[in-house]
């Protein structure tokens, strides 16, 4: 089919119109087929408001700046804008500019009047409120340097109390950090003390067999006795694993402490002296036991040697 | 009647016209003759306003039609029928809407009776199926003749001939002088030949004038063209009838 | 030479004014050449869509792809990119891509179409016949380059925008919703407005450059090859001049 020429110059013609008028309430951010109703408003200073800008209500827009101008008459600054027709601009309702204009985000926020105030004429003034962004800024300039001088002082102080804290040599940080490191010796001393007791008490063992091999040799009534005593021999080891058990214990406890305590595991692990003493009293703890277990004849045998009593 | 008086005429330092008086009768056939470059298309151009004379004037039927409107000349261009030189044809346009052309823009006449018109113009010049060609498919003496329907579409008063016979073969020619001389038969028709053809001027004109140097140097009846005295115009005149047994192609400029 | 290098130009320039007002005069006449405005409309505008089309396309992706090049920083939001683009299409490359093109598109066919109808005298028979041969070929043109041209800016400018948009959103650099966010951060509705006035402008330099240099044509074929170059080149030279004539005026 061929279209006339009149047809063709024509629809490119409307075509070209209506992009042309949509594409400038689409960029503008307006309703593209809404119809809009257009006010003013009476400002102290544009702030960086210029034609295009958004018109908010409540952080949502609603239409944009279309105008803005210098009222001479009434020596002010003239902001023309359109508003969806939807928003019912009433009495009482306010404009003010907010807004950096550094960042190019400078907007026109309303603030609606009650719903049921009669609605203002279109084309009419919506008086403006100031919200003098700058001036805000100048005025809670200085407060805000003294609270960031005040946060700045505390951090300080924080921090040299902790440095103290850590220097002192009577602080509590210190005294915990040394008496932690006094219980790990103690442990390690009970556990030493402990073990040369063991010794002691497996000799007496060994003591105890080689008279239970003579009284088997010798009276039944010797052996009765012997038993006895054997009986409260191994009491007594029983009673020394008990307190052996104890300070492990009491190690755990200890750990636990350090664990728990604030930031105090840190220095722990990064006091190898510490870690390497509380490492190897515990391997020779665990050799001990172990050598105990393997061997328990090199502690009777010398029980043979020796009477215990 | 046209009337040309005391016409100059010059281009840059170039003088084209000197002092040309010219006087055209209703319904006489004038030949304006001369060798190329003498200045007669320049006149020619001058008889329907297409340029402007530096000083004289040009009165056709009393008017000047230097001193009236652009719109006035115009509506009396339209007495007037032209054709051109290599025709003139409007490229845009085939056979059928360059003769229509005229009758569509200044005739009141409904489409159909301009579909006839055309028919008839066509006819008259001998061409018929051709309505649809554009002018390039056309051979020189076809466009001739198309140009001559389209100057004759409106039934002008005067028409004038711009070499009409150049660049054609000598059969193609007497066609198109044929064409001319029954044109001017018609009541009512003034012509004027512009062309360096003998052939043309003795076999369509009434009268010629003959222009050289820049001036009118003779003028008077094609009778008295074979007896005037004038040594340049005679050396013309043998010199085109001495060609005029030749092949075409001589003839040309 | 001094009649050469002066003289020469401010008598160009007088026949050309007198020929355009020669035109105007002839405005009233509009009837007769109603039907061959529609033509030029048509030849000159609607023809010339998809040219420019595709030259605002791509220099609408070009121009995004290579803003996103140059602001590749952490500190600049990516918006931007569609706050550069959107402008710079509106303002500039949509009415100059256009008028750079159709300079040498219709400018030359302009030219090249009157210098034709001079050399084989179609417009002495358009005269002859009692027509006024500037009101029938150069108005036409002309009121269709200014018609046509601002259809020709929207169409440019619009698919750049649409160009620049695609690329941008599958090209990886931002997405559509970006894009437009940043484009609607900085702009001012006059912008179109501006954009607008150019084309009008440049609407009409090229068409009647073109008919001017088309309609003096002298020298036969070659002379119409001359006035062909001359009309494209010119056009291209006064479209650059009158480009920042008006942003300095205007703006």
């Amino acid at each position: 089919m061929k279209y006339s020429d009149e047809l063709k110059v024509g629809l490119a013609l409307v075509v070209a119109a209506l992009v042309f008028v949509l594409g400038l309430r689409y960029f503008q951010d307006l309703p593209l087929f809404e119809t809009t109703d257009s006010y003013y408003s009476l400002v102290e200073n544009a702030a960086g408001i210029t034609s295009g800008s958004p018109v908010r209500v409540n952080g949502v827009s609603v239409g944009a700046v279309r105008r803005v101008g210098y009222d001479a008459d009434e020596r002010q600054v003239r902001v023309d804008f359109y508003v969806e027709q939807r928003i019912r601009i009433t009495e009482g309702s306010s404009a003010s500019i907010t807004g950096f204009s550094a960042i190019g985000d400078v907007k026109l926020d309303l603030s609606l009047g009650p719903a049921d105030n009669e609605r203002i004429p279109r084309g009419g003034l919506v008086p403006s409120h100031e919200e003098d962004f700058f001036g805000d800024i100048a005025d809670r300039a200085p407060a805000l340097v003294n609270r960031a001088d005040s946060l700045m002082i505390g951090m300080t102080s924080t921090m040299s109390s902790v440095s103290r804290l850590l220097e002192e040599p009577d602080s509590d940080f210190r005294k915990t950090l040394q008496s932690v490191e006094r219980t790990s010796d103690q442990v390690n001393r009970v556990l030493r003390e402990e073990q040369q007791r063991l010794a002691a008490t497996l000799d007496s063992v060994a003591h105890l067999t080689g008279s239970l091999n003579r009284i088997a040799e010798g009276s039944e009534d010797e052996i009765e006795a012997t038993l006895q005593d054997v009986q409260h021999l191994i009491k007594r080891l029983d009673s020394n694993l008990d307190s052996v058990e104890r300070s492990t214990d009491r190690l755990d406890n200890i750990l636990e402490q350090i664990e728990s305590g604030e930031g105090t595991l840190g220095l722990l692990v990064n006091d190898p002296q510490l870690y390497h003493r509380m490492d190897s009293t515990v391997v020779r703890l665990h050799e001990l036991i172990d050598d105990f277990q393997q061997n328990p004849r090199r502690y009777l045998k010398e029980l043979k040697l020796i009477d215990i009593f | 009647m046209i009337e040309v008086r005391n016409v100059y005429k010059s281009f840059g330092s170039l003088s084209v016209l000197e002092d040309v008086s010219l006087t055209v009768q209703d319904e006489e056939t004038l030949a304006i003759i001369g060798k190329s470059g003498s200045g007669k298309s320049v006149l020619m151009k001058h008889l329907m306003g297409l340029i402007k004379p530096d000083k004289g004037e040009v009165i056709v039927d009393g008017t000047d039609i230097n001193a009236v409107s652009y719109q006035e000349l115009r509506d009396l261009r339209q007495r007037f029928g032209m054709l051109f030189q290599g025709g003139a044809l409007f490229d845009s346009m085939n056979v059928f809407d360059n003769v229509a052309f005229p009758l569509r823009t200044f005739s009141p006449l409904p489409e159909d009776e301009v579909r006839a018109r055309v028919r008839e113009n066509l006819a008259e010049v001998q061409l018929e199926g051709v309505e649809d060609k554009a002018p390039s498919e056309l051979s020189g003496g076809m466009k001739k003749r198309v140009a001559l329907a389209r100057a004759v579409a409106l039934k002008p008063q005067y028409i004038i001939y711009d070499e009409p016979t150049s660049g054609l073969d000598p059969e193609t020619s007497n066609t198109i002088n044929e064409l001319i001389r029954s044109l001017s038969e018609q009541s009512n028709i003034t012509s004027i030949v512009v062309t360096h053809d003998m052939h043309s001027v003795l076999s369509i004109a009434d009268r010629a004038a003959f222009i050289h140097d820049q001036r009118i140097r003779w003028l008077g009846t094609i009778d008295e063209l074979h007896t005037a005295e004038d040594p340049v115009l005679n050396g013309f005149v043998r010199a085109s009838e001495y060609q005029i047994g030749k092949p075409a192609a001589a003839t040309n400029k | 030479m001094l009649e050469r290098h002066i003289l020469g130009p401010i008598e160009a320039l007088g026949q050309y004014v007198l020929l355009l007002s020669k035109a105007f005069r002839s405005l009233g006449e509009f009837g007769i050449y109603q039907k061959n405005l529609f033509q030029q409309m048509v030849r000159i505008g609607i023809d010339s869509i998809p040219i420019v089309a595709l030259a605002g396309l791509f220099s609408g992706a070009v121009l995004t792809v290579q803003t996103a090049y140059q602001l590749e920083s952490p500190f600049i939001p990516q918006s931007i990119i569609g706050s550069i683009v959107v402008p710079s299409m509106v303002l500039e490359l949509g009415a100059v891509v256009t008028g750079f093109i159709l300079a040498g598109r219709v400018g030359a066919r302009i030219a090249a179409e009157l210098g034709t109808m001079r050399v084989t005298e179609q417009i002495d028979a358009l005269e002859a016949m009692g027509l006024n041969s500037i009101g029938y070929l150069i108005v036409p043109r002309v009121m269709a380059g200014i018609l046509m041209f601002p259809v020709l800016y929207i169409t440019a400018t619009g698919v750049g925008i649409g160009g620049g948009v695609g690329v941008a959103h599958y090209g990886g650099f931002l997405s559509a919703g970006e894009f437009v966010a940043g484009a609607r951060q900085f702009f001012s509705p006059f912008d179109p407005i501006f954009g607008l006035i150019k084309s009008f402008v440049f609407g009409f330099i090229i068409t009647s450059v073109a008919c001017y240099k088309g309609y003096y044509t002298g020298g036969g074929a070659e002379g119409v090859g001359r006035s062909t170059t001359e009309a494209a080149v010119l056009s291209c030279v006064y479209i650059l001049f009158a480009n920042l004539a008006l942003a300095v005026l205007i703006l």
